[in-house]
């Protein structure tokens, strides 16, 4: 590991991450029944990415019910360092929301949270396991802070499920701009949430 | 070795993570993030905030009947796990595969040791699986129906021993269930006994309210007294809504009654005195939860 802090993942988790992470261990030792509390932990959560996404009320139940089994069935798969068990499972319910509303168009590839994921994200990201307590008066500020622009190409790539060329060829800003926008929003919906932790002592990875 | 640069695949790390590139440029980078010795740590310092996004939504309340879907859908997997692959979780994580592995040796011991009846039954639940294996939306009903239909054979250790009329009204009323139970909007309960040994049976709720009711191991019935089945709502109020006698071989069936059909009903068989009672005589004898179907 190139950053020192990255050794020791999770020693800052919260209280409720190690009880998912508990919940988890259960599920992958065969206590089925386990995944409730998990539904019962970010069923809204996970039901609102769902809808947001597909915006038709029963396939984003239908998104829920197959990644909360998808989450039941791959508890055992679950990669500690890239993150908490709620952002795991938010992964999962965006995948295959994505995947349903793409199921019109031809198939676009997704990081699929089930599955191993590349080294690289699975570096420990310190600052990803800290962040995770933030409000949500927090998160849409942060995201306030962004340019329209930006905002614009996050979300059409993130809600929407378009690729950078099909945000280009929407928008009708080249493609090279799109790409800057995705990652400068990004950074800079990473500085504004750095300024709104406030865990103690931890030091951003 | 890859076909890009790490400059290049830096350079691709935003649409990455937000899974925006072309399927091509998505396979490429992964491809390279297998192979490099490079960290790339930029991916995880982008990827880190994607899960903010969702955070930034207002959170919605599913339909209550959401939970009861899933977890009904997690027994059936996890059911068909145990009466088939026990690692299933480790080497089959497809629900086909789980299904279609655990319906196999039920239907096997069906062939071997009982007769016709039952194997109608492993028939029901091979076509069950196959409906499991599409994944489609309402295949999850199927699977409750399947997943009940093998806890049931297995907690009777398939033994059907009756009377041969026995044996007709109840594989009759198995069918009902069945057909109840897989119908759009239907539910399906597995009845069993406070204490988890004796009389135990399938149940299923029909979106019309239809109801049907299959039992194994009641007390037989007398001249006068009868089993009353109960079905309770929210509102914990139980209504009765048909009653059956049973005879020596203690099968008991219901079917062609009628009652609430709200979602999560609980079902309950208790032992009346006689037929037309209005509130239930205490002990519940065996009781389930109904859960499945699809929002209308």
């Amino acid at each position: 590991m190139n950053n020192p802090t990255a050794s020791v993942p999770g020693r800052l988790a919260t209280a409720a991450d190690d009880a998912d992470r508990a919940v988890l261990e259960r599920i992958a030792a065969g206590e089925h029944g386990a995944i409730e509390i998990l539904y019962d932990r970010y069923k809204s959560m996970a039901y609102a990415l769902a809808l947001r996404i597909t915006a038709d009320a029963a396939l984003a139940e239908d998104v829920v019910q197959d990644a909360f089994i998808g989450a039941w069935r791959n508890a055992a798969r679950y990669v500690e360092g890239r993150g908490s068990v709620k952002t795991w499972l938010l992964s999962i319910v965006h995948h295959r929301s994505i995947d349903a509303i793409r199921r019109r168009r031809p198939t676009i590839e997704l990081p699929d949270a089930e599955l191993p994921p590349p080294p690289a994200l699975t570096v420990p990201d310190l600052w990803a396991e800290v962040a995770g307590r933030l409000d949500r008066a927090a998160v849409v500020a942060a995201l306030a802070t962004l340019s329209e622009v930006q905002r614009e190409a996050l979300e059409l790539g993130y809600f929407s499920g378009l690729t950078q060329q099909e945000i280009a060829d929407r928008t009708g800003a080249p493609l090279g701009t799109v790409k800057s926008r995705m990652r400068l929003g990004l950074l800079a919906m990473r500085r504004a949430l750095d300024g709104r932790r406030s865990f103690d002592g931890a030091d951003p990875a | 070795m890859s076909a890009l640069s790490c400059e290049a695949v830096r350079e691709l790390a935003a649409g990455f993570v937000l899974g925006a590139l072309e399927p091509a440029e998505m396979v490429v980078v992964r491809d390279h993030l297998a192979s490099c010795a490079d960290t790339h740590a930029e991916f995880a310092e982008l990827g880190g905030v994607v899960p903010y996004l969702a955070d930034s939504l207002e959170p919605v309340e599913p339909s209550a009947s959401l939970r009861g879907r899933i977890l009904a859908a997690v027994a059936t997997e996890a059911a068909a796990a145990a009466a088939g692959d026990t690692t299933v979780q480790a080497t089959a994580p497809d629900p086909a595969n789980t299904s279609v592995e655990a319906s196999a040796p039920l239907a096997a011991t069906a062939e071997r040791e009982v007769n016709a009846p039952v194997r109608a039954i492993a028939a029901v639940v091979s076509i069950s699986a196959e409906r499991v294996r599409r994944r489609s939306p309402l295949g999850w009903v199927a699977a409750i129906a399947a997943v009940l239909i093998i806890a049931a054979l297995g907690a009777w250790n398939v033994q059907l021993r009756s009377t041969a009329d026995a044996d007709a009204a109840y594989r009759d009323a198995v069918g009902h269930v069945l057909a109840i139970a897989g119908a759009p909007g239907g539910q399906a309960a597995l009845l069993r006994a406070g204490s988890g040994a004796g009389p135990s049976g399938l149940a299923a709720v029909g979106p019309d309210g239809s109801i049907a009711i299959a039992m194994r191991g009641l007390a037989q019935t007398g001249a006068s007294d009868v089993y009353e089945a109960w079905v309770i709502g929210a509102d914990g109020v139980p209504v009765p809504v048909g009653s059956f006698r049973v005879d020596s071989a203690g099968l008991g069936t219901l079917i062609g009654a009628h009652g609430p059909n709200a979602l999560g009903v609980t079902l309950a068989l208790t032992h009346e005195p006689r037929p037309g009672m209005t509130s239930p005589t205490l002990p519940i004898i065996s009781s389930g939860v109904a859960s499945g179907g699809s929002q209308g």
